[in-house]
């Protein structure tokens, strides 16, 4: 009888050892992660190439080879761009981690049985630029795990290469990723060459929407002539998303396009068109967005009016003639709306 | 009579014994799937790039919905707090669930409240709106001011109506959340797209440091009753639900901090205002409406995104919060009684709505059974008193190794209380809940399922909070 409670006090003893040693194990393991993450910076240095800690720098690289925790240490180093040089030191620090084995390991934890050890090395192969690490990482975006996916996205959008866009488009084509995580990566400069040449590429036909979003968050005025075009012929998606794309462009030679599209048969692409005239500041496009106020889609008078604000003093100036004498009651009353939320006017609301 | 009582007495501390040892199993078989669950969330922490997910314009949108009343003292805190959330596309809808203290008013002046004509985007049952307020501070702030509808679940569903985005987030109104809970939250609708629902940790704030909205440092405070519900917390979420979550049967997400898909919510008719569960209750609805169309769907829950929340620093507060806690429970295993033990609902028919009807709903009124049995028979010497301490000191140890084991899991993973003060009264609350504390919890409980089973009206009844600004220690 007396074995269950002493069975139990020790069942007790033992978890609290296991809580207390669990707390101080975790304790020393910050610090040693600590230190080899300073022995990384301190190895590498900040004077000239000469400077640099060869030989420590492969037994570090040789312990990461090794160890996940020392690959979660290196990692960190990287997302916070404290790794690796971006000047002369680069090539020797890549050598010599390759030396050391590193490289060649990160490869094989590619193919991991590991869905973590797989996401991690596709992570730290593009962070540390290995060559070729793009062709490394490509075959994961059909991985089974979605958190090695999107990896593996992250990763090659880290590499910043022509041929990590072709891989992230190719993904995005054959539906491997969510589109918008794919697009989402696509807004650099080294992107926007296979961005224009998919545009054109009729294999990429049913994905065009999606790369003219990515084309706008690119913000390249390279963009712009493709986006005009695909606003004036595309499907309903398609405009809309070259709207959007025009809008983040904010270049006033698009203006055009985007009056002619006002009248576009879709409300969806008429409100959009609408709210990026706003973006534009070209007050020749007031006379266009006024009509629009009386639009019969909510969301087109909502548009209008915040494109007519957003078009500073010509367009506040519109909008209160609209709230006055517009022939469109639901016109002047959007307009309205809009005027209130005009600092001088909300004011006057504070007052009253 | 004394031969048939005797009888009785046995037969029923046998009884007693197979269930404690059905419950204990059981927690165990959580402990362990919420310790590989949480494992393997750590690992994969370095995977995940939250900060492209906040940032990017292509991320799912958020309606937060804080249904608040009488919340004037918290409110500004709160709204505050959300404000300064790291997403890129968010609003917040606070509901003045027709308040009769300043809370309107402290939101108008201090975010100059200007009415918005906005319509009204979903059909859903809830009180008439008196009004609809957009800030001309914050344009992500958006007023409903309804009349009172004597539950969370109706302002919830005001909230619904005027929600915008696809998701929607539910949060209580004395509740802050950590800078980037959203990205974590959304990530998970991103990364797997089946995911209807998703609920987070709730942790208690009281005794933390909290600087501009924001919980700096997680620190215990020195009144025993907010630790102790403190490791429950920590036993509930980290245990129970991520364990739950592993097997795929979570049925409850946490109405302080959940987030849905607003269309899924809808489908299903949003909250159900006669509830006193609500945030269960809509949970099952939605098991029950996914199970039934044979959809692939998932209702889950993580641990890292953190919402902050003032425990009741109070016996007479915290009495009456379990107390609606306990009837509400077992308000919704009568509502789905149908789901029980069939087959069609999975997981959630086999192993969680049984486990929940024996050990949530019965579990306080067989304790409080057992101890009487057991004073009973020490009093007519059926059971020696060796026997009697032998059974009570397990039952005792074994419930502290389960909040010990909850404390494992929180120094694995996340390690929040880093001053070796607040672990140790952490560790001592764990060893004194089971010396009273779970006693009087299991006679609260017992008395509120003997109200509910006599079908005595339930009130919702107001917390007193002493606010943020005070959680300073």
């Amino acid at each position: 009888m007396l074995l269950l409670p002493l069975g139990a006090a020790g069942l007790l003893a033992a978890l609290t050892t296991l809580v207390l040693a669990k707390r101080l194990l975790r304790a020393r393991a910050e610090r040693r992660s600590r230190r080899r993450r300073i022995r990384w910076v301190a190895a590498l240095g900040t004077g000239p190439v000469a400077e640099m800690r060869m030989s420590e720098l492969r037994s570090l690289a040789r312990q990461t080879a090794r160890s996940a925790a020392a690959q979660e240490d290196l990692l960190s180093l990287l997302a916070s761009g404290r790794l690796p040089p971006r000047d002369g030191r680069r090539v020797p620090f890549q050598q010599a981690l390759r030396r050391a084995g590193l490289r060649r390991a990160l490869r094989s934890a590619c193919a991991s049985r590991r869905a973590v050890a797989r996401g991690r090395a596709a992570l730290l192969t593009a962070r540390l630029g290995f060559e070729g690490c793009e062709r490394m990482i490509a075959p994961l975006m059909a991985d089974g795990d979605p958190d090695v996916r999107a990896a593996a996205c992250h990763a090659l959008a880290c590499c910043g290469s022509e041929e990590g866009a072709h891989a992230l488009l190719g993904a995005l084509r054959d539906g491997l990723v969510e589109p918008e995580r794919v697009v989402e990566r696509l807004t650099a400069e080294w992107a926007v060459r296979p961005l224009l040449r998919a545009l054109a590429d009729p294999d990429f036909a049913a994905t065009r929407a999606w790369i003219a979003e990515a084309l706008g968050l690119t913000q390249d005025p390279r963009a712009e002539a493709p986006l005009v075009r695909l606003l004036g012929s595309g499907s309903e998606e398609e405009r809309i998303r070259a709207c959007r794309g025009l809008w983040r462009l904010e270049r006033v030679s698009s203006s055009d396009a985007l009056v002619a599209a006002l009248s576009d048969r879709s409300a969806a692409v008429r409100a959009q068109a609408a709210r990026a005239l706003g973006a534009l500041s070209e007050p020749r496009s007031i006379e266009a967005l006024v009509p629009l106020l009386g639009d019969r889609s909510w969301w087109v008078r909502a548009r209008a009016a915040e494109a007519l604000r957003a078009l500073g003093a010509p367009g506040v100036e519109a909008l209160r003639w609209c709230a006055g004498s517009h022939p469109d009651p639901f016109a002047r009353e959007r307009a309205a709306e809009m005027l209130a939320l005009e600092p001088a006017a909300a004011d006057r609301l504070a007052a009253a | 009579m004394i031969d048939a009582l005797h009888h009785a007495v046995v037969t029923f501390n046998a009884f007693v014994i197979l269930y404690m040892l059905g419950q204990y199993a059981n927690q165990l078989l959580l402990v362990c799937c919420g310790w590989r669950e949480i494992s393997e969330y750590v690992k994969r922490r370095s995977l995940r790039d939250y900060d492209t997910i906040a940032r990017s314009e292509l991320s799912v949108p958020v309606s937060i919905v804080i249904p608040a009343y009488n919340e004037e003292d918290v409110i500004l805190e709160s709204v505050r707090s959300l404000l300064r959330s790291h997403y890129a596309a968010f609003e917040v809808i606070v509901v003045n669930d027709g308040s009769t203290d300043r809370t309107l008013d402290v939101l108008s002046e201090e975010y100059r409240l200007i009415e918005d004509r906005r319509v009204p985007r979903a059909k859903v049952r809830s009180k008439p709106v008196a009004g609809c307020y957009r800030s001309l501070r914050d344009e992500r702030l958006v007023v409903v001011d309804k009349q009172n509808g004597g539950s969370r679940a109706d302002a919830m569903n005001a909230g619904l109506r005027y929600a915008r985005y696809p998701l929607f987030l539910a949060v209580d109104a004395d509740t802050l959340l950590d800078v980037d809970a959203l990205p974590r939250l959304v990530r998970e609708f991103q990364v797997r797209p089946e995911t209807v629902g998703l609920g987070g940790i709730v942790r208690i704030a009281n005794g933390s440091t909290v600087e501009a909205g924001h919980v700096t440092e997680a620190r215990t405070p020195r009144q025993l009753l907010v630790n102790l519900q403190i490791v429950e917390y920590l036993r509930a979420f980290l245990v129970g639900r991520t364990g739950w979550s592993r097997i795929g049967a979570v049925l409850i997400v946490s109405g302080a901090f959940g987030i849905f898909r607003r269309e899924d919510v809808i489908a299903v008719g949003g909250y159900d205002p006669d509830s006193f569960a609500e945030d269960a209750e809509l949970v099952l609805r939605l098991h029950r409406h996914c199970r039934e169309r044979g959809r692939r769907y998932r209702i889950g829950f993580i641990a890292d995104p953190v919402c902050w929340t003032e425990a009741p620093a109070s016996l007479p507060t915290l009495k009456s919060q379990r107390n609606r806690w306990q009837r509400g429970l077992l308000q919704m295993l009568w509502q789905y009684r149908g789901m029980i033990g069939h087959r069609r609902y999975g997981s959630v028919g086999m192993f969680a709505l049984p486990y929940f009807v024996a050990f949530e709903a019965l579990g306080p009124v067989i304790e409080v059974c057992g101890y009487a049995v057991i004073t009973l028979s020490l009093i007519f010497g059926w059971l020696s008193t060796l026997m009697a301490v032998a059974f009570f000191g397990v039952a005792v140890a074994l419930g502290i190794a389960f909040s010990l084991g909850a404390l494992l899991v929180e120094e694995r993973a996340f390690q929040r209380y880093r001053r070796w003060r607040c672990f140790g009264r952490l560790v001592l609350a764990a060893g004194i809940e089971n010396l009273g504390y779970r006693q009087w919890y299991a006679l609260i409980r017992t008395h509120a399922t003997w109200l509910q089973l006599r079908g005595r009206p339930q009130k919702w009844g107001e917390m007193s909070r002493a606010g943020f600004a005070t959680a300073k220690s």
